[in-house]
């Protein structure tokens, strides 16, 4: 079988990326057409965005809050409650650097960000201040400050346009860390595929494809409507082929959100 | 997922026991014990220690909140798990041994370094601690 990703986990060129969404089993199919930094992967970006000074709340037992001692560091027993953005002087959004608009539709950035302490507990919000992981049907929320719905010094993400998403960090030791960001991340130049028969095929695993799973439990109404202006796809996208389903009728289906 | 964190201190050298005080070039400040987290391994590798004579003794507890809400060293309840001596001044260094391993079963663990000595001194320990979830 072809391989569609390379040795820094990224989609090679001509390759299919779906992105999914479980909670409404919706799906968007893109055709990677190339890397807009090609062998330009890597972005030691710096120290976590934490200014001297700010107050976070500690985790519990303890309660109560912290103050970060200096820029870049997270105190001991202390999380991140709403999602941390990246800035970048120059870039759309200055405050966050992978927020882009909806007429820039034709690319989409595919993140694998590391974390130092590979120890601290990350999260992400999708979008921003919405916690995303659950447990059983949403009854119980996780995340950085619980006991599970999270993950240990990096995450993957695929930011879509118009979107912002909150990267949150809980560091469960007494210590407080100096911290450090790096992203190995493609800017991708795709198209979405609006071939039915393509979509089928991808959705329905006849074509290889790089499967990107939304680490979400909810999708909010602004995710949808981004989708909707960017794509011009309704819904959240092409609904997923189920077992049995005749050809005709998931054609059909996915003929049905494309606007 | 791993980290390698190089933890070092000395003693007071007016002192004959003590805790040391741990710092790091990935940590603001120092800690006296550090905490385990729920679901990963400290693996002490590496300890050199050096300086006037002293033993260097490696304590570990399961609460380090002794029963509260607030972290209480002072009265938690510490097991001795590693202890070495260094017998007259110079230098002891212990590496590529097999690891001291300690487990955060409830994220509430902890270990502490601690010296002794007969004669006060300045005396100085570093360990190479691996944070890990295999």
């Amino acid at each position: 079988m072809a391989r569609i990703t390379d040795e820094l986990g990224l989609c090679l060129d001509n390759t299919l990326l779906t992105v999914y969404f479980p909670p409404i089993q919706r799906a968007l199919v893109f055709r990677v057409l190339g890397r807009a930094n090609k062998g330009y992967e890597k972005y030691d970006y710096g120290p976590l965005p934490l200014s001297s000074g700010d107050s976070l709340p500690k985790l519990s037992p303890e309660g109560g809050t912290a103050t970060v001692p200096a820029n870049g560091v997270i105190p001991g027993r202390s999380y991140t409650p709403t999602g941390l953005s990246f800035s970048l002087t120059g870039a759309y959004d200055e405050s966050d650097m992978w927020h882009y608009p909806k007429d820039e539709s034709d690319r989409l950035y595919h993140v694998h960000m590391y974390v130092t302490p590979s120890i601290l507990r990350c999260d992400l919000q999708v979008p921003k201040r919405y916690t995303q992981p659950t447990f059983q049907k949403n009854r119980i929320v996780g995340g950085v400050d619980r006991d599970f719905g999270y993950r240990r010094g990096y995450l993957e993400v695929i930011h879509l346009p118009d979107l912002v998403y909150g990267y949150r960090f809980a560091n469960d030791m007494n210590t407080n860390f100096y911290t450090k960001v790096t992203f190995v991340y493609a800017e991708y130049l795709v198209e979405l595929v609006k071939d039915p028969e393509l979509v089928y095929e991808a959705l329905a695993g006849l074509k290889p494809t790089y499967w990107y799973t939304m680490p979400v439990s909810g999708v909010d109404e602004s995710v949808i409507r981004a989708i909707r202006e960017a794509y011009g796809i309704a819904d959240g996208g092409y609904p997923i082929v189920k077992v049995g389903t005749p050809k005709s009728e998931a054609l059909a289906g996915i003929r049905e959100v494309i606007i | 997922m791993r980290e390698l964190l190089t933890l070092k201190g000395s003693t007071d050298g007016s002192s004959t026991t003590g805790t040391f005080s741990l710092y790091s070039d990935m940590i603001y400040g120092s800690v006296s014990y550090v905490m385990i987290p729920k679901g990963l391994k400290a693996k002490v590798w590496c300890k050199r220690i050096s300086g006037k004579a002293v033993e260097v003794i490696i304590q570990f507890t399961h609460d380090i909140y002794a029963g509260g809400s607030t972290p209480s060293p002072d009265t938690a309840d510490w097991t001795e798990v590693g202890h070495e001596v260094l017998v007259s001044e110079g230098e002891l260094i212990l590496e590529k041994r097999r690891p001291l391993v300690l487990r955060g079963y409830t994220g509430k663990e902890a270990f502490r370094v601690r010296w002794s000595q007969s004669s006060a001194g300045l005396s100085y320990v570093e360990i190479e601690v691996e944070l890990t979830d295999e």
